[in-house]
């Protein structure tokens, strides 16, 4: 069940929380799917928001660059679900491969603080190992990432 | 604890921190729903409404209100947390008391044209007590009841400073004209309300003959 909906509309939807994100330096997370394929609605969104609402962005970073250096003025934090790093992995999993993650990689380090970065690698039963795990995160931290959220998938 | 009362507990908390930081009269009521609930109902988003239409007052009085962080760390919720069942209103009879504001009020009372125009109203027809020897300034907090229909009954000072200001606010609140009800389940009923009423010392205060046409009160 979804509905289709600009970006005012989206606004006027979560403007009730507006005190709670006021107090908790909080504000609004966008998920997936994948949410920046929809960077323009993204962009309009957050040039609407009040300016004390803090945006996050979930991502797999597997999309076009121009969506990412579309956001990047208004993301205030981002979580960045990588798979794993090594190609082969990526594409058994994903079915495609993770040039275009990387390349987004790499531009996000040069233009945006590491500390407002957070990088997930899930131990992915079946496509990973602990020790795959491991090499992504130091093949991450050569390039300068610093926050990693490891977590366990649960496939269904 | 299922999870809907957990967020409703933490948002709760922040209202009341909120208002509490900001002088806001404000006591959250216990939830009575029982089970599952999303965290947030008609009701809560009552309570929001009430916290957000009094900092507006303040901050039309052009006073500071305090909102930015002050719940920081409270900020455990997600979106996952919402679950698909839908929220029963808590049962709640409203004929036979006055409802607290915030309490399980769909939508607020309003004054005629809105909030401004109350400040307008409370602004123009409140006068310094034109007493020579009376120097006392600051707030007085009157609460009263807006009626099912409309009209301002149980008025009162929550805040005194002098009863010559007190009476006066009382008074100005009074004298009021018949605001729109609330509202709970598309029925009018009773809200209790509070607005602050400030008086500075006329800037005359030595020409007592202008003391009732100064700014003496700003809302």
């Amino acid at each position: 069940m979804w509905q289709q909906m600009d970006a005012q509309q989206i606004l006027d939807e979560v403007m009730i929380d507006d005190l709670y994100f006021k107090a908790t330096n909080g504000g609004v997370t966008f998920g997936g799917g994948e949410p920046l394929l929809r960077s323009d609605e993204i962009v309009a969104f957050c040039q609407l928001k009040p300016d004390d609402w803090h945006i996050a962005i979930e991502t797999s970073l597997n999309v076009d660059i121009r969506h990412l250096q579309a956001v990047a003025p208004y993301i205030d934090h981002y979580i960045i679900d990588v798979k794993d790093m090594n190609p082969d992995i990526y594409s058994r999993y994903t079915s495609v491969d993770n040039s275009q993650v990387i390349a987004n990689l790499r531009w996000l380090i040069a233009h945006v603080y590491a500390q407002k970065i957070t990088i997930r690698l899930p131990h992915i039963p079946d496509y990973n190992t602990p020790a795959d795990i491991d090499k992504s995160r130091t093949q991450l931290e050569s390039m300068g990432f610093t926050i990693f959220d490891s977590f366990e998938y649960v496939i269904r | 604890m299922p999870r809907g009362k957990s967020i409703c507990s933490v948002l709760k908390t922040i209202r009341k921190q909120v208002a509490d930081a900001n002088g806001i009269e404000y006591e959250p009521r216990e939830c009575q729903h029982q089970g599952d609930c999303r965290g947030t109902c008609p009701a809560c988003e009552a309570e929001v409404r009430y916290i957000q239409q009094q900092l507006d007052i303040r901050r039309h009085l052009g006073k500071a209100v305090a909102v930015i962080g002050i719940s920081a760390g409270l900020a455990a919720l997600n979106s996952c947390a919402i679950d698909n069942e839908s929220l029963a209103m808590p049962a709640t009879s409203v004929d036979n008391f006055a409802p607290f504001v915030g309490e399980v009020i769909e939508s607020m009372p309003e004054f005629p044209g809105g909030s401004e125009k109350m400040l307008e109203y409370l602004k123009e027809n409140t006068h310094y007590p034109d007493e020579p020897e009376l120097c006392a300034k600051g707030r007085v907090v009157v609460s009263f009841i807006v009626e099912k229909d409309g009209s301002v009954s149980d008025v009162k000072t929550v805040k005194s400073i002098h009863p010559s200001l007190d009476e006066e606010a009382v008074r100005v609140v009074k004298s009021m004209p018949k605001w729109k009800p609330g509202n709970l389940n598309g029925v009018p009923t009773r809200v209790k309300y509070t607005v602050p009423i400030t008086f500075r010392l006329p800037e005359s205060n030595e020409d007592t003959t202008d003391r009732n046409l100064s700014p003496s009160a700003d809302n």
